[in-house]
């Protein structure tokens, strides 16, 4: 066997046995304010420095009361140093243990780390779980910031872009999270799709396919936000729910602009999340208006 | 975990939301113990949020990891007592899980520190061995060797 083949071997033990990990759930605490620590070992030091300055000055100063000298300062006592951490933990502890704990009894199989048929969840379930991976990904589009939202994209999959609720699986644009980063400077023109009513092609760069098919109105702005509800509807039909069976549907809506138009400008932009390792990734843009 | 360039922009709650499970994971497993690896990934974030990140950081996540790792073992040496790894097991775990993990947290507990520090840097953050020989103090050579060793160890059981 090879080194290489050794070393193959060891990643997936390692991958294989580390993954299994239970992990806590946890939340980014951390912020760039400086550590607490910080003044809390200043304290002592501080002390230290003031009582030596006093006990230099006394003994340089005059000898006006003859008390003077080293033997007049008391000598600090910095033995309390206060810890500079968070995990302390004074528990008395064994040696580390080593031995399995496979002697666990059997128990039943988990559930998946993964929500699957995620656009069944109820909406209030659907919102709790993508509402700030949403409202990210929206600012994202209208900042146009290509390598934030790379950050949202499903690793594998890729994001897929739709011009209508009808998401045509085979010929939908993929982006990478690669593709995404640069997209918005690639000069590169895509066939996006048929343009419903005209049938033309919809041959454009993603530049100018954002502000058409994606990003046409401020819809970090939406009046409207429904998670796993579709709000728009018009003659095209919406197979997203075939398509995105485990995905949670967040859709940005506005009812419409122009009261003449008696609501039939309507414009959403609907995302679809998928969990991947527990966070939840973008899988699809969908755009939807009104077609004749 | 996948090497990701930093920028100054960096969005440190979505590198969090994505990579904190797998630093978790690399953690206790070079170290052994679960008890302070949260706190010391808390206090790697902070020093990226205070802008201490390298520009020339091949990786966001293995750069964290250096960083939380330094931070438990300067804990460590502190004094500070942890709770043993085996107290911090779930017994909601499926079976064949907990023998997969026991098996090769006991088999990485077989190794000395530094043997554990190689393996899980090397094979499961994926950190390179310029990296490697630079966060751990050693030349490059000896990185290598030492994590010839340090695999047909864990491989055999520890038992080399």
């Amino acid at each position: 066997m090879s080194d290489t083949e050794r070393f193959d071997d060891v990643t997936h033990q390692l991958v294989t046995g580390l993954d299994e990990i239970q992990v806590p759930p946890a939340v980014l605490r951390a912020s760039a304010a400086p550590r607490r620590s910080f003044p809390l070992l200043a304290i002592p030091a501080m002390a230290v420095v003031v009582v030596l300055a006093l006990a230099i000055g006394a003994a340089l100063r005059p000898a006006n009361n003859g008390a003077a000298g080293p033997g007049a300062v008391a000598s600090p006592s910095p033995t309390a140093v206060p810890s500079a951490t968070r995990t302390a933990i004074p528990t008395p502890t064994s040696a580390p243990t080593t031995t399995a704990t496979a002697t666990a009894t059997a128990t039943p199989k988990p559930t998946p780390t993964d929500i699957r048929a995620a656009r069944s969840l109820p909406e209030a379930e659907a919102k709790r779980q993508v509402e700030s991976t949403a409202l990210a990904v929206i600012n994202a589009l209208k900042a146009k910031d290509g390598a934030k939202l790379a950050t949202f994209a499903h690793p594998e999959k890729g994001v897929r872009f739709s011009m209508y609720p009808f998401v045509h699986v085979d010929t939908d644009q993929v982006l990478k999270a690669a593709d995404l980063a640069a997209a918005f400077t690639d000069p590169r023109v895509r066939l996006w799709g048929i343009s419903d009513g005209q049938g033309a092609e919809v041959r454009l760069t993603f530049a100018n396919y954002y502000p058409k098919y994606i990003y046409d109105v401020d819809f970090a702005k939406a009046p409207q936000v429904s998670y796993n509800r579709a709000i728009g509807s018009g003659t095209v039909p919406d197979n997203s729910a075939t398509v995105y069976p485990d995905a949670v549907m967040a859709e940005f809506h506005y009812p419409g602009f122009d009261p003449q138009y008696g609501g039939m400008d309507w414009r959403s932009l609907r995302l679809f999340f998928e969990q991947k390792n527990g966070t939840w990734v973008l899988v699809g843009i969908v755009h939807g208006q009104w077609t004749t | 975990m996948t090497a990701r360039p930093t920028a100054d922009t960096l969005d440190w709650e979505r590198v969090f939301d994505t990579q904190y499970r797998s630093l978790y994971r690399a953690l206790v497993g070079a170290t052994g113990r679960t008890e302070g690896v949260d706190d010391a990934i808390q206090d790697a974030f902070a020093e990226g949020l205070r802008g201490k990140l390298p520009n020339d950081a091949r990786s966001v996540e293995g750069w964290l990891f250096v960083v939380a790792l330094n931070r438990i073992k300067r804990s460590r040496r502190r004094g500070l007592r942890f709770v043993p790894l085996r107290q911090q097991e779930s017994s909601a775990d499926p079976l064949d899980a907990a023998v997969t993990r026991a098996d090769v947290l006991a088999r990485l507990a077989t190794l000395s520190e530094r043997e554990r520090e190689l393996l899980v840097a090397k094979f499961y953050v994926g950190l390179t061995q310029d990296e490697l020989a630079k966060a751990l103090g050693m030349s490059r050579g000896t990185v290598s060797s030492a994590i010839s060793r340090a695999a047909a160890r864990f491989r055999a059981g520890g038992t080399q």
